[in-house]
Order: structure tokens, then sequence, then C-alpha cells
């Protein structure tokens, strides 16, 4: 019996030397960053007459959950028009890494497929309109007109739709994937 | 048959004399009736025998007033004792039932006998045929208690009594599946079209191949090697209507002359379009998959060695429409008639789309010792790579998400002679897995290194009826995570799991058409690296899903109970009742608190656990109306209970009913057809009404509904050549529903409408 045992163990050595050999624990995972995933929007309104620019910034880097977002305040001046522009990055800090993709000029080029709708509450704290077209003729939204007339306070809220083969000339901010849906509290003072 | 008057004639007897008296009838077939020439019928207490005639008929004259024991045997039929008093001469009509043993091969081709107390259903032959086409998953549902969760028309993944993902197990080729089965959008990736049988094991069956299987165990087994020298081949080639399917299969395999050494070789490649609902086109759910697998097989009388390799690829498109952004899109999305984007018929396969890969290598040898029975020594490789390609702006070719698992399985197993009634075996096994992802994708699932190492010795014992069986397993489970921290840096948490299985069984025979079969099953299954350590966003559940780190192992006992009515000439039939407590039951349940990103609100889910318990019935059989015309029934019913809150639990199983009028046409000599038949089928599956704004906070379940389908096939002769046909429709009415089962109920219908048509030519 011992010996008609021998060819088995050996089998079994042979198995485990395969799973064993491959049990060098080396990889080490990669911090977990995509790319692609907006982390910081930054809104940046300049007086058209000349002036300081007003920007605000709302950020979170861990992504949904996790840490509360880092949101400013945005704060204009009544009876103003401002040219606006709005940048959407993809940022990971961690430690001493530092690493910063902008977006915004995929979603320029990708035009035809994105839009940016703005919606102020009250109605009237800010008017927006956007001043850049995508390769269709349709507005795209990273430039607009912004004007301001009485003070007042409110929220300005952006959204950021990805509408690939859906945007049209009646597509509105209920058409599409929400990629970025924000608010910042605004003063108009 | 002129030895039917042997025995000796007495002239001048009188009848009415106590001596004088006959004893006559028909041997007979209990089932068909028929009568059975040249048997032997002997009585023990004359020795006196005859052998009925060519009608069946016998007779044994000048028989005395006494009490006597008849002996009736014939080749293929049980050996029939009878014990009676004669008083008068008497008509005496012996019916014999055929041979255990015949039948245990009728078993073999037509899954009847039960082997074990358990029940399994087997899809084969005719059943598995009108399934080629179709996924693992979809095909697994021809089977009664066992049904699917959807993602779409595309992903597929088999449910049994109310389980799956990982609570079922699938053996494929002898070797434990292994791939990121904790997703409910990851279909198994085997190519069913290599399998010519699949079992399905149904409840806690952890024993024999891994803990786990609290849901039950799918085998997937392709054709054994050929045992005859020469060389054969085979070609199908399967098309569809809706999604425009197209399937090429080949197969070729031959053993040497000279060498005891056989091979074969299958391939398959299949190519699909967007799927149609009735009322519009299934944007983006195009598949396409290749298949290849290999086998090579070196067999004597007591070593033999096989040495397999499959590789499985495939891209699946995702239901555009189905992958949205935030809580306010999938409220519009539920708002709308039909899904924002429905485009036209395609086979493009844009983003969103899935792309996997699975390898997987086995070698295996077995050696017979004379006296200790035999050994089978199996090593397995696999190697699962899921890309998951989001349709976000557009990122070159990266994908989202992309992890690789990679497994080595082995496993040693001591068949014993059997003795004293008894047969069994034993065996040691280890599972060893690594998983990864790529740099700069999700991090959905962490780093991990499974190592689990178990062993289990399962016996049997029969004696005339009954047979009793009882298994035990210990399962050693260490899980090693790595995972990225964003202020902690790399966390190390590590985990032991000591997984404990058993099960008891009874089959009991009685009489010759009833078997009963009961089994209690005792399963535990660890928590999945995901279910504790899920970090991540569900694009087309608009949920954010979290792992809970203070997961402890889940486990079932399940009670099953089971008559099985066969090998009757009408009706024959299965039901099976199962009570399956699982303590410790890990769901996924929505928060009610929203997660806040840049995107908008998000639902969260979390793993937890609870205690639950879920019961059922499965019931199939068959009722011959006439010999050609059978209806066939199969109905299974699941229940479910959160048992600590007494509420229900999500995503369960809804009952139905699938009955199935099957005519088969008498084969003629001068026709070129045969095995031809029609079939004529309705599917009907219930409304979950034990669900409820607790367990489907989003939407609620959907309406019944009821599909109507057909089936037809013939083997048709051209000279030496045969080739085999079928059709199937499915839906055919063009019913538009949702089915609960499907994760995509939210954004639109099913498929409507399917005509499948296939043709196997054997070279």
């Amino acid at each position: 019996m011992k010996k008609s045992f021998r060819p088995y163990l050996a089998f079994l050595l042979t198995g485990s030397l395969l799973t064993f050999s491959a049990c060098k624990d080396e990889a080490e995972p990669e911090p977990d960053h995509e790319h692609d995933v907006v982390t910081t929007v930054t809104l940046t309104l300049t007086p058209a007459n000349g002036g300081q620019a007003v920007t605000a910034t709302w950020e979170d880097l861990d992504g949904p959950g996790g840490k509360a977002p880092v949101i400013e305040q945005l704060v204009l001046s009544a009876n103003t028009t401002y040219n606006g522009s709005i940048t959407f990055a993809s940022e990971e800090a961690h430690g001493d890494h530092h690493d910063t993709h902008d977006l915004t000029a995929d979603i320029r080029a990708e035009g035809t497929a994105h839009e940016i709708f703005y919606q102020v509450t009250p109605q009237g704290l800010v008017a927006f309109s956007k001043t850049d077209k995508d390769a269709g003729g349709l507005p795209i939204g990273l430039e607009t007109a912004a004007t301001t007339t009485a003070a007042g306070a409110g929220k300005v809220r952006i959204i950021l739709k990805h509408q690939p083969g859906t945007k049209s000339s009646t597509s509105n901010e209920n058409t599409g994937e929400t990629d970025v849906d924000i608010s910042f509290d605004t003063k108009v003072q | 048959m002129a030895m039917a008057q042997e025995q000796v004639h007495l002239d001048g007897d009188d009848p009415e004399q106590d001596c004088g008296l006959t004893l006559s009838g028909k041997v007979l077939d209990h089932d068909t009736r028929e009568p059975l020439i040249g048997a032997t019928i002997y009585i023990e207490e004359l020795q006196r025998g005859t052998l009925s005639d060519e009608y069946g008929n016998y007779h044994f004259h000048h028989l005395c007033r006494a009490s006597y024991t008849l002996k009736v045997t014939y080749i293929g039929y049980e050996e029939e004792h009878q014990s009676f008093r004669l008083s008068t001469s008497t008509v005496r009509n012996l019916s014999l039932h055929i041979d255990a043993r015949q039948l245990k091969q009728v078993v073999i081709t037509g899954g009847r006998l039960q082997e074990q107390a358990q029940a399994t259903e087997t899809l084969q032959g005719r059943e598995l045929e009108e399934t080629r086409g179709l996924s693992l998953g979809e095909s697994l549902k021809k089977l009664t208690g066992v049904s699917s969760v959807q993602t779409g028309p595309t992903v597929s993944k088999p449910v049994i009594h109310g389980l799956f993902g990982n609570r079922v197990v699938i053996m494929n080729n002898g070797v434990r599946h292994e791939s990121q089965q904790w997703g409910n959008e990851h279909a198994p990736e085997i190519d069913p079209l290599n399998a010519q049988q699949m079992r399905v094991i149904k409840g806690a069956a952890g024993v024999r191949y891994g803990s786990d299987a609290i849901g039950g165990i799918v085998l997937v087994e392709p054709n054994p090697l050929p045992d005859s020298a020469g060389i054969r081949g085979e070609v199908s080639l399967i098309g569809s209507t809706n999604n425009r399917m197209g399937t090429v299969a080949g197969m070729a395999e031959g053993k040497l002359r000279q060498l005891p050494l056989s091979w074969r070789l299958h391939t398959s490649v299949k190519k699909a379009g967007s799927a149609q609902a009735p009322r519009y086109n299934l944007n983006n759910t195009g598949f396409e998959e290749q298949n290849l697998a290999a086998t090579l097989g070196y067999k004597r009388q007591r070593f033999g060695a096989e040495l397999y390799y499959s590789f499985f690829h495939t891209k699946l498109g995702f239901l555009s429409s189905a992958h949205i952004g935030n809580l306010t899109d999938l409220a519009n999305a539920i708002g709308r008639e039909q899904p924002e984007e429905t485009g036209s018929f395609t086979y493009t396969i844009a983003r969103p789309y899935q792309d996997v890969t699975h390898h997987l290598l086995k070698a295996k040898a077995f050696y017979q010792t004379g006296e200790a029975g035999e050994l089978q020594f199996t090593y397995g490789l696999q190697q699962n790579v899921r890309q998951e390609y989001d349709r976000h702006r557009n990122t070159g070719d990266r994908p989202q998400l992309d992890l690789d698992l990679q497994t080595h399985t082995t496993e040693l197993v001591w068949e014993h002679k059997p003795f004293a009634n008894i047969s069994g075996s034993m065996g040691v096994s280890t599972i060893w897995q690594n998983n990864t992802y790529a740099a700069n994708t999700r991090a959905l699932l962490p780093y991990f290194i499974n190592t689990t190492i178990g062993a289990f010795a399962e016996e049997r014992w029969r004696k005339e009826n009954l047979q009793l069986e009882a298994g035990i397993r210990y399962d050693n489970k260490s899980l090693d995570i790595k995972r990225w921290n964003r202020t902690e840096g790399v966390l190390r948490p590590s985990y032991t799991f000591h997984n404990f299985s058993g099960s008891f069984g009874a089959l009991y025979d009685l009489g010759y058409h009833v078997t009963l079969g009961a089994n209690v099953g005792y399963a535990s299954r660890a928590p999945h690296a995901y279910e504790l350590f899920a970090n991540g966003l569900h694009n087309s559940a608009a949920s954010f899903e979290r792992g809970n780190p203070e997961l402890v192992s889940e486990n079932a006992v399940n009670t099953m109970a089971t008559i099985n009515y066969h090998s009757n000439l009408r009706l024959n039939g299965e039901l099976s009742l199962y009570y399956n407590t699982i303590n410790n039951y890990i769901y996924l349940q929505l928060a009610p608190d929203y997660a806040l990103g840049i995107g908008g609100a998000y639902l969260q889910a979390d793993y937890l656990q609870a205690d639950a318990r879920f019961w059922g019935a499965d019931l199939s059989f068959d009722y011959a109306l006439t010999s050609r015309l059978t209806l066939n029934n199969k109905t299974s019913l699941v229940y479910a209970k959160n048992r600590e809150t007494d509420s229900y639990l999500p995503f369960i199983t809804p009952g139905r009913t699938d009955n199935t009028l099957r005519y088969s046409f008498e084969d003629k000599t001068s026709s070129r057809l045969s095995d031809s038949y029609l079939a004529l089928g309705g599917l009907y599956v219930g409304r979950q009404s034990r669900s409820d704004a607790q367990s489907d906070p989003v939407l609620a379940a959907p309406d019944a509904y009821f599909l109507l389908h057909a089936e037809a096939g013939t083997q048709l002769q051209f000279g030496k050549q045969q080739v085999e046909l079928g059709i199937v429709g499915s839906n055919l009415l063009n019913t538009s529903y949702r089915d609960y089962q499907n994760r995509l109920r939210y954004f639109a219908d099913e498929m409507g409408r399917m005509i499948m048509f296939r043709i196997k030519v054997p070279l």
C-alpha cells in the first residue's frame, strides 16, 4: 500500500510547486484614480469692463462619499456683466504626489456630445447666456456671459451633461447622462 | 416455442379432482403490457418449469390444491416471486418490471434514476440542443428551479432556488470556475457549445466542490474523449432573427491506432447585433464571442492523463441608456416610456461595453491501484481579465475597470474500492488566487490573495432499497487584502475563515416506480473581497456600493425532500420541497441617505448581514397523452424572508410555470426524416408580489408575463450523410414585458420575438 502511494505524492507536490511559485507577494496596489472622472470645477467670471476676476472652485478629490467636497462661495457685484468660463479637471493629490488632468479641452472637442446648463435660484440673481457653439451650431456652455442686476443671495447650479447622439436643439438638462451636478452659494452685492 | 408444452400430460385425469387443476396466464411487461416471449416460469415446490409461448402464454396442468411459489425470470427484467394458494384452476397474469440495472443505463441518456439524495437536474440531449446559441445562463433556465439574473439581453447568470453569484459554484470540465462572480453583470465565461451535458445540483452542496456552494452547483461537462480509433468531426451553424446572431461551431476529435492517445479540438465564434424589444431597438446590445478548446488524453487500464486548454473571449455591449449619472438621471430614465437612445440595428459595439478573456489550463491524471481504488489529481490554472469600458469622455482605448484574477487550483481525490456496501471518496484541494487591477483604473475591488485549503470525505452505503450518504468538509481560507487609502497609504487587512460543510442524505426505493429522497446539507461561505471592500459607483443603478469589512461567513442549513415517480407508461415526474435557513446572509441594502459627489446625488448601498430563510418547491412532470403526444410541466416557486426583520429580500425569483405539448412523429423507414418533433409551449412568470418599498425602493416589481414558445427538430438523411436540423422560437407573440430579475428593468423592455435556426452536420 505504502509503495503505491508514491506516484500520487509526486502529483500533489507538482501541483503545490506550481501554486507556491506564483505566491510572490510583490505587487503593490496603485492609488485608485480614474483620469476621466471630474474632481474639480472652477468657474471664472471676469468683469467685461475690466477689473478683478472672480473665481469659485468646487472640489471633491475622493469621489462620492468619503470626505465632503470643498465648495467656495461665488461673490459678484451688482449691475455687472461678466465674461464667464468654466473648467473641469481630474485631480489627484495624496502624499507628495499631485497630478492634474484638464478635461475642458476634451469637452470642447466633443462639444456635440456635451452641454453645460446654468440654473440660478432665485431667477434673475444672475443671468447666464452661452456664448460658444459646437460644430453643429448648438451651444456648449464653456463660455458664457453672466449679468447681475440687483443685490441678493441664492445658488448657481451647474450641470454638465454627456449627450452622445442625443444633443439637439430641443435637448435639455434632462437629456443624457449627468457628469457634473454642483451648486455654488452665490451672493450679489 | 414448442417447449411451452413440455410437461407430461396424464390422460384420463378428472379436472374436478384435487390434483387436476390448471394454472395459466400471460407474462407481460408491466409498463407496455407487451407479452414477453420465452420467459421462464418455475414452481419452486414442484421443481417444475415452463417457458412462455409466442403470445406470452404459459400453463401448468395437473396441479394439486396447495400453496405454490412461482419464480418468473426474463433477461433484462427483475426476477419476480409470487406465493399464492391454488384451490381451483386459475388464470394468473404475471407482469415483470424492467431491471433496475438496465434502468440505470436509461438514466445515463434519459436522466431518470436518482443516484443521490439531493435534487439534481440535467440538461442534455434534445433539450440541450434546443438551447444551442444561447448563453450558459439562458440555457440553464430550461431546468426546473433554475432561473437567471440578467443585465440586459446579453448578460445572464444562473440562479438556483433564488441564490446566485458566489453562492453557486460552477465546475467547468472538472475545474472550479474562478472569475469575478460577485458582479451581477458578470456572466460565466464558459462556452456552452462545448458542453455535452450540464447538471445542476440544487441546494447547499459544499462537500465535494468546496464551501461557498450554498445555492448549488452547476457542472458543465464536455463529451468524453473518443475511445475508438479514427477521426470524426462536426460542424454546427446557428442563426437567429431579432439580434441577427450568427454562430459557427466546429469540432474534430480522434484516437490514434497505435497509442492510447485521443484528442479533440472545439471552436466556436458568435456574433450578434443589437437586440430588439417589441417596440424599439435596444441600443448597443450586440455581442461577440470567440472560443477554443483543445483536449489531449492518454488512457491505459490503470493510468490516464488529460491535458485541456480553453480560451474564451467576449465583447458585450451594454444598453447605452442604462449608463446613467445620478439619481435625477435614474428618475428620468424610469419616467420614460422607452430608453432615451434607441438607435437602430447595428453590429457595432460602442461604449459602454465589457471585454472579458478567460484562459483555463487543466492537467488531470488518474491512477488505479489494485486494492485501494482510484486516485485522481487535477490541476487548474485560470486567468480572468475583465475590462469594462464606461461611456465617459473619450479616454482613448483605456478601460475604466481592469481586473486581472489568476487562480491555481489543485485537487487530489481518492475514490476507494467499495467494501461492505460502502463506496466513497475523500480528498484535499487547494485554491490560490491573486487579484489585481491596472493602474489608473477604478479600484472597485482591492488587490487580494486568497489561499484556501480544504479536505473532504463522503461515503455512501447502499443495501437493497435504501441508500444512505454522508459527507463532511473543512476549508481554511485566508484572505490578504491590499488596498490603497488616500490618507494612510496601503492598508493590509487580512482575514482567516474556517468553513465547514456537511451533508446527510437518504434515498429509498419504494417499489418499482417511486423513489424517496431526503437530504440535509450544511454549507458555509466566507465573504468575498468585494463584499468586504467594495468601493465604487455602479453606473447602471446610480448607486454607490460600499463593502463592510466586519462581515463574517454566512452558513446555510438546507433541508430537501424529493419524490420521484418514474418508469411509468404515462405519468412520470418529480416533486421536491426545500427549506433553507441561511444565517448571516450577505446582501446589498440601499441606504436611506444619499452619497453626494460631483455628479450629484447617488443612492448608497451597503453590504449587510441578516438571518434569512428560503423555501419553495420544484415540480416537473411528463404526461403521455398518447404514445406520440406528451405534456411537459416545469414549475418552481421560491420564497424568501429576512428572519430578523420579517421583511422581504430583494431580487428573489418570482414563481414560474412552463408547459409544453410535444408531438413526436413516427419514424418511417421509407422516409429521409427521423426523430422529428414539434412542440408548443407557454411560460408564465408571476409578479414578485413578495416585494415592497423596502425591498425595491427604486421601482416596484414589474407585472406578470406570459410568453409563447415553439420548437421543432428532425434528422435528415442524405445518402450516408446525416444532418440535424432544429428551430426554436421564443416570445412568439412579441410581448413587451420586463423581468424582475433583470437589472435593466428600470430602463428597457425585454427582447421581442426571436427565431433561432440550427443545423448540425456530423462529418
